[in-house]
Parts: C-alpha cells; sequence; structure tokens
C-alpha cells in the first residue's frame, strides 16, 4: 500500500495560452477533416469544438509535443462515433471504416477542362473513404505513416499500401484527365 | 529478415519516394535505384504526383465543403422518409443501419412492473440529428423468492421511432441481447488512443444481484468488444445549443405530443404511457416514480476557455464542485459522517479491508460482553463474510457489482451495496496479482445524491487526493480478492436525517446548493436530463503484463427498489451494517434494534455455505441477551 503522496496539488494550469494556438492554428484543418468523415460542415464543427474541449482538458505535458496527432486522433474518434450511431458504418476491417458513401462517380458526368488543382481535388475526391482520408491525412495534413497508423488504428504496412495505392490511381486517373 | 526484392508497384517504393523509408529497408531500395532506372523513374513520378496532390489539397478551402452529391442525396433521403410515414419513423437511411437499428418504444398501456421496461429514446431529425441519447433497457426479473435482478443495458443508439409500436430489433441487436457486450464511451477526458467500452455482464437477468454495467478503456492498443465482429463504441453526446432551445421551448409550451421526438431528451429517467391527446401530460407507468421534468435550460455554448477550469466529470459538475475535494475542508472524511455532494463529490475506499473486527466482536460476545464501540469496524464486519458477486469477463481483472435500494433502518434513505471481484487465478496458479495499483473512485450525482455516508472505517482519515496521483487505495489486487463497501446516500429532495453529522451539512449544503445551482445553469445540460445515475464507480489499474493505464466505470441507476427487493446479499450486507452501528451506538443506526437486524440477517441467509451467516445470527441473539 503505498503512502499518501505528499505531493503538492497540481496547480489546475490555467494557462490555456497553448491551447488558444492550436486552436488558431488547427481548428481550420481539422475541421476540413471531420467534415470529410462526416459529410457535414456542421456537425463536423461540433466535433472539432468537442475535441478541443478534450484537448483542454489534458494536461500539458500529456499532449506535449504530439497535440496535432492527438487532436485529429480524438477527432477521428468523435466522428465515427457520429456515424455509428447512425448506422452509416458497415463494418470494421482491421480499424479501418468503411463508411456508406455514395463515392461512385455520377454516372456520364463529364470532366470539364477545369483549372488543376480543382481537377485533381475532384479526383481526390472520389477516391475510396479510406484512402481519401490516409491521403489527406498525409498530403493535407502532414503526418507521417506512423502517425496515421496511430490515429486511424491502421498498421503503418496498410497506411502505405493505402498511399501507394491512391497515389498510383491518381496518378493514372490525372494522366488520362489530361489528355 | 526483411525481403528485400522489391516487385512492381512495390508500396515500398512509394514509402521511399515520400520519405518514409528507413534502416535496412531504405538502404535496400537505394541499392536498388543505382541499378534500375525504371524504379528511379517511378521514384520521381511519384514524388512529382504527391506533390500535386499536396498542392491541391493544400488549395482546397478550409471551411466550406466541397459540394458532393453524396450529401443532397442523403438529406433527401430522410426528407422523403418523413413525409411518406405518419409516424415519425426515422428509418436509417443507408443499408448498414439494419444492421445496428434497436427500436425502443414507450408501452401504451398501463402496466405494471413488467419484465421489460423500455424507454423511447430519440434521434434522427436532421436539424436535430447532431446527438443521440444513451438509450437504457432494464430487464427485470419478476422477484422470485426474495431477489431481484437487474441489468443495465445500453445499446448503441441509431435513430428510433417515437409513439406506440411493436419493437423491431435485428438479428445483430437480438444477439446483442445474450451476448450484451456493448460499447459506450463516457469519459469525456480519455486520452485518444484510449476507448472506453462499457461492458454488460452476460446474461444479467440470471446475474446475481446487483447491475452492473463496467466499462473498459484502453490505452494503447485497441481493445473494444464486438457484437458480431463490429465495433459499437457510442460516444456520449451534449445536445447542440439549438437542440437544447428547441427542448426548452418545447417544454415551456407545456408537454410534448406522444410522437414528438423530443421527448427522449426530457423523459429519459422514465417509462411513460403516451398521452391520450396531445398536449397532455404523459403518465408514469404504474409503479414507478412521478414523472419528473426536467427543466431543460438551453446550453450556454460550449465556452472553450471557461472549459479550461472545468474538466469535464461524469455528471456534468462544473469545475469548482470536482475540485473543492482538494481544500482542506474536504481532505479528511472520517468514515461515518455524512458528506455534501455540492462539495465533495468524489468518494474512495480502501480495497484491503481486514476482518480482524469480527473475530473481536464474537470473542466479546461469546464471552458474554458487550464489545467496546473501538473494536467495532464496520466495514471489517461486513467484509467478513463472502458475497456472489459477478467474476469480471474476457480479460478485465476486476469486476463491480453495483446494487441500490432503501436502507432498511431509515427507508427513505438509499442504501449502496458496492462489490469488487478479482478474477480467479488461472488454473493452477497459486495467488497471484490479477491487478496492479488498483485505485477506486465512486462519484455521485449532484442532480441525485444529496449527501452520502460511507459506512465503516469510524476513525479513520481517508485523504482524498486527486484520483490521478496515488491515494491510499492504491496496491496490487490478488486474484480472487473482494471487498464490499456500503454508502448510505440521502438522495435530493429528501430531508436529511435529524442529528448527528448530517445536520451541519445541510446548513452548508444548502448556502452550497445555490452557488451551485447558479454553476449549474451554465453547466453541462447532459447532468440534468441525459444522466439517470447516481454514481459512477471508477476502478483504475495497471494491467499486470504492463502498458498503459486502464479505467474500468461502473454507473448505477437507482430504480427504486425497496429493502424487501433488494438481493439475499444486500440484506445480509445491511444487518450487518447495522449490528455495527448499533453496537457502537451510532448516531446514524435510525431505527435499527437488534431484532430487526435478526431479521433483515433472516431474510438474506440464502445458501450460506460454510455457515457464516448462520454464526452471525448466533451473535446478534448473543447481543440481544446482553440488553437484558
Amino acid at each position: 500500500m503505498k503512502p499518501a503522496s505528499d505531493q503538492p496539488e497540481e496547480s489546475h494550469a490555467h494557462d490555456t495560452h497553448w491551447v488558444e494556438t492550436a486552436v488558431a492554428r488547427y481548428q481550420a484543418p481539422l475541421t476540413r477533416y471531420a467534415t470529410r468523415l462526416l459529410g457535414d460542415t456542421e456537425r463536423a464543427r461540433d466535433v472539432v469544438q468537442d475535441s478541443f474541449a478534450r484537448l483542454l482538458a489534458q494536461p500539458r505535458d500529456a499532449v506535449d509535443g504530439h497535440a496535432v496527432e492527438w487532436l485529429f486522433t480524438v477527432c477521428r474518434h468523435r466522428a465515427l462515433d457520429v456515424l455509428r450511431k447512425e448506422g452509416r458504418i458497415m463494418r470494421f476491417e482491421e480499424g479501418a471504416v468503411e463508411r456508406v458513401a455514395d463515392a461512385a462517380p455520377l454516372p456520364g458526368h463529364e470532366l470539364e477542362r477545369e483549372e488543376t488543382h480543382t481537377a485533381l481535388l475532384r479526383l481526390i475526391g472520389l477516391l475510396p473513404p479510406n484512402q481519401q482520408e490516409v491521403v489527406r491525412l498525409k498530403f493535407q495534413n502532414g503526418f507521417s505513416y506512423k502517425e496515421i497508423s496511430r490515429i486511424t488504428r491502421l498498421s503503418v504496412t496498410n497506411v502505405g499500401f493505402l498511399i501507394h495505392t491512391a497515389v498510383a490511381r491518381l496518378r493514372r486517373e490525372w494522366a488520362a484527365q489530361a489528355e | 529478415m526483411n525481403e528485400t526484392k522489391l516487385y512492381p508497384d512495390d508500396p515500398r517504393l512509394t514509402a521511399y519516394a515520400l520519405g518514409e523509408l528507413e534502416g535496412d529497408e531504405r538502404a535496400a531500395v537505394e541499392a536498388l535505384l543505382q541499378t534500375d532506372a525504371t524504379a528511379r523513374a517511378a521514384v520521381d513520378e511519384i514524388r512529382a504526383t504527391a506533390r500535386q496532390i499536396e498542392a491541391a489539397l493544400a488549395a482546397e478551402p478550409e471551411t466550406e465543403i466541397i459540394s458532393s452529391p453524396r450529401k443532397t442525396r442523403h438529406v433527401e433521403r430522410y426528407a422523403t422518409v418523413r413525409k411518406l410515414v405518419p409516424f415519425p419513423y426515422w428509418i436509417m437511411g443507408s443499408l448498414a443501419a439494419a444492421c445496428f437499428a434497436v427500436v425502443l418504444v414507450l408501452h401504451e398501456s398501463q402496466v405494471k412492473r413488467v419484465e421489460q421496461q423500455e424507454k423511447a429514446a430519440l434521434v434522427a431529425n436532421n436539424e436535430v440529428a447532431d446527438q443521440n441519447v444513451r438509450r437504457e433497457t432494464e430487464a427485470k426479473k419478476v422477484p422470485e423468492s426474495e431477489s431481484t435482478s437487474y441489468a443495465e443495458v445500453t445499446f448503441p443508439a441509431p435513430a428510433i421511432p417515437v409513439g406506440r409500436v411493436e419493437t423491431q430489433s435485428t438479428p445483430q441487436a437480438a444477439a446483442a441481447d445474450k451476448t450484451a457486450v456493448i460499447g459506450t464511451s463516457i469519459a469525456a477526458n480519455q486520452p485518444p488512443d484510449v476507448e472506453t467500452v462499457k461492458l454488460q455482464a452476460s446474461d444479467a437477468a440470471a446475474a446475481p444481484a446487483g447491475g452492473y454495467a463496467a466499462s473498459e478503456t484502453t490505452g494503447g492498443s485497441r481493445e473494444t468488444t464486438d457484437i458480431a465482429g463490429v465495433n459499437n463504441s457510442v460516444a456520449y453526446d451534449f445536445p447542440s445549443r439549438d437542440t437544447a432551445k428547441k427542448i426548452n421551448a418545447k417544454f415551456v409550451a407545456g408537454g410534448l405530443a406522444s410522437n414528438d421526438p423530443m421527448r427522449g431528451f426530457l423523459y429519459q429517467d422514465h417509462a411513460f404511457d403516451a398521452p391520450a391527446n396531445p398536449g397532455e401530460q404523459p403518465q408514469a407507468q404504474a409503479g414507478l416514480d412521478e414523472p419528473r421534468y426536467f427543466k431543460a435550460e438551453p446550453l450556454v455554448g460550449r465556452d472553450l476557455w471557461s472549459a479550461a477550469q472545468n474538466p469535464p466529470s461524469t455528471f456534468g459538475l462544473n469545475g469548482n464542485a470536482r475540485q473543492n475535494f482538494n481544500t482542506e475542508a474536504a481532505a479528511d472524511q472520517a468514515g461515518g459522517d455524512f458528506v455534501s455532494v455540492a462539495q465533495n463529490p468524489l468518494s474512495t475506499f480502501a480495497l484491503n479491508v481486514g476482518t480482524a473486527s469480527y473475530a473481536h466482536v464474537r470473542q466479546f460476545l461469546q464471552a458474554g460482553k458487550r464489545p467496546p464501540a473501538d473494536a467495532v469496524q464496520i466495514e471489517e464486519l461486513v467484509n467478513y463474510f463472502p458475497y456472489a458477486y459477478a467474476a469480471p469477463r474476457d480479460h478485465v481483472p476486476l469486476a463491480a457489482t453495483l446494487e441500490v435500494a432503501a436502507a432498511p433502518w431509515a427507508p427513505a434513505l438509499r442504501l449502496v451495496r458496492i462489490g469488487l471481484q478479482a478474477r480467479e487465478a488461472a488454473a493452477g496458479g497459486t495467488s497471484e496479482t490479477v491487478a496492479k495499483d488498483v485505485k477506486v473512485q465512486v462519484e455521485f450525482n449532484p442532480a441525485k445524491v444529496q449527501s452520502y455516508r460511507l459506512i465503516g472505517y469510524e476513525g479513520r482519515t481517508l485523504k482524498k487526493k486527486a484520483f490521478s496521483k496515488d491515494t491510499i487505495t492504491a496496491g496490487d489486487v490478488g486474484a480472487g480478492r473482494t471487498v464490499t463497501a456500503l454508502y448510505e446516500i440521502v438522495p435530493a429532495g429528501v430531508e436529511p436525517p435529524p442529528g448527528g453529522n448530517a445536520l451541519k451539512d445541510q446548513k452548508t449544503e444548502a448556502r452550497s446548493q445555490m452557488a451551485d445551482a447558479r454553476d449549474q445553469k451554465a453547466g453541462d445540460l447532459k447532468s440534468e436530463i441525459l444522466n439517470p445515475e447516481i454514481l459512477m464507480v471508477t476502478v483504475r489499474y495497471t494491467p499486470i503484463e504492463g502498458g498503459a493505464g486502464r479505467q474500468l466505470e461502473f454507473p448505477l441507476t437507482d430504480r427504486g427498489a425497496t429493502f424487501a427487493e433488494a438481493s439475499m446479499d444486500f440484506k445480509f450486507a445491511a444487518a450487518v451494517a447495522g449490528f455495527g452501528m448499533i453496537l457502537r451506538d451510532s448516531p446514524d443506526k435510525g431505527g435499527a434494534t437488534l431484532a430487526e437486524v435478526e431479521q433483515w440477517a433472516g431474510q438474506g441467509l440464502g445458501l450460506d455455505a460454510g455457515g457464516y451467516r448462520a454464526e452471525f445470527i448466533g451473535l446478534v441473539h448473543q447481543a440481544e441477551k446482553l440488553k437484558e
């Protein structure tokens, strides 16, 4: 039986500046990420707000150094909870989530000669949801394979495979589209 | 040894191109690139594509969503459903829904206590669709002999129709009933790689007394349990501000129609019969408490910055109340005093309770002498006896059994029995540690509980420090270890018992209640509306195999059981506690007499393997003789 600790009570950090900084920097990317997961901005905002609220509840030491990854992980978790409740998740596969999404392109839709980025964005938007998510985590939010693995609960190998497949596909489609 | 031969279309090439390879793998690719021009070209292309992708994604507007046909269709389907169906059946808009849908409804007819009480819950109006409410189904066994089993089941809740209808359930949900392993995330302040799962003891209806739901939080690796291969972890959501406003408006307007999806928010705690006419107040089912109309304060909006001062708690307490236990006045809680929940919502009890006191008491009584008060340690008397607690399941090393019923010596008050049970040693094993560094915390819901009293531990000082730090209860728990704690509770709205320590808390209680009423207004709506629990038992431990700490959560909802409806173990434990209080001439003994103690013990005799309980009754006789 351990003796009662004589440590002073932890001062509840009244310094919330670090969180304010995080909000300023990451609220937008998080909202974007959550919107992709959920399909609409309003709920995404709720989830993001909730994620920051949880960050506030953390002692700074616990998240220092990996706050962004932490935020994305929490955000993802919460978003998936919302999706689960609505039954929009079909099955789990190694932690991957196959969301019921109408990801198939509209029949007969023609890709106009669009501005470069828009075209590629559209192609990215047509990727299967799990590929799209890791592509965004990697290329839009700058996470490494390892970080993505932790956020999404996928193995690093799985992450690598998804990114490889997505990049190859985008490369193909992009080249085809340009012709 | 890594296979470093790269095949065409090898993901490792992409990984290398993106700077993700290390060590041997990286060296291997570099070696390949020296000789293979195709591979070099591929790497270049991958990098070029990656740059394009990054540029495109960087150009994506951050706050507005790129309109997708997906979203439009989704909304339309819901709208269509609403038009077609007279009752607001919010049918899940996707195939997956069928796998998850559990439909709970309010019973239409006046029924007595039925085997299944079901509560309607709501969701899925797109405007209020944000949040889901946790629904509960209770399975109550008709009391046979003297024991009643309670079970608490939580379903992940998709859309639910409100109003009269038959219960539908899918095979998966039915399986859920049986396997009864369900996920609910409760704690708001869990680290992100941790999932809190709420488990229910399997076959709860046949389980011994008490309702239990445990939730397990695991750090690091994900360890949530599945129903039929599906993870049902569900977060506990707050209604949005808009939702809360709508609830409030409807509430003020005087009740909701039976088919109004808002009902679920207000009437979470009770089963109601739908009113005959819209606008009428719903009638509580016979035998239940009066319907309670929760005051639906609109959420004041989640102010992130003040939230910093108010770490989320299970019951939406604002931070002040939660932190008060750190203050001097609250630091010492001698066992036996009533404690105000508003000031001290957290309690803890020692896990390593001895049983020597029982032997001493027995010795005195058998010698025809009255034991001195100091020799009577009530918690040791209670813990002397074995109780039937559910064993932990799966790889969880600890389980809690919770039960609440009327305190027999003061029927207006409630008595809570908390039993912790460690798993048995593995076959062939001797006594082994099953969990390390175990800490227990009980958090009371100020909306439901005014004050509480940990029975026993008289004269002992339990310093309550921050739960995450060392507490007096931290220690390793061996296989098969069990501990029982009893709390006497003054429910909200009940006159506290006169005399003794309860009085002094009354005054401070009134003052702090006002302050807390103010704070609560600004606090979480959840605590008032969505949370029917009276307390939450949290057990933290470190697994023996190492790794991150884990947390189990066991909530308890008071269904209003009378003492007669309690389990035999409960009655017997209460008898022992009553006996101890009489021997100590405790001011809290209420109306207890030795004759009644004997009665309660007799009702709780049960199988009495080993004859311990019969022996106790003998001691009660001895004590009665001494009085003469």
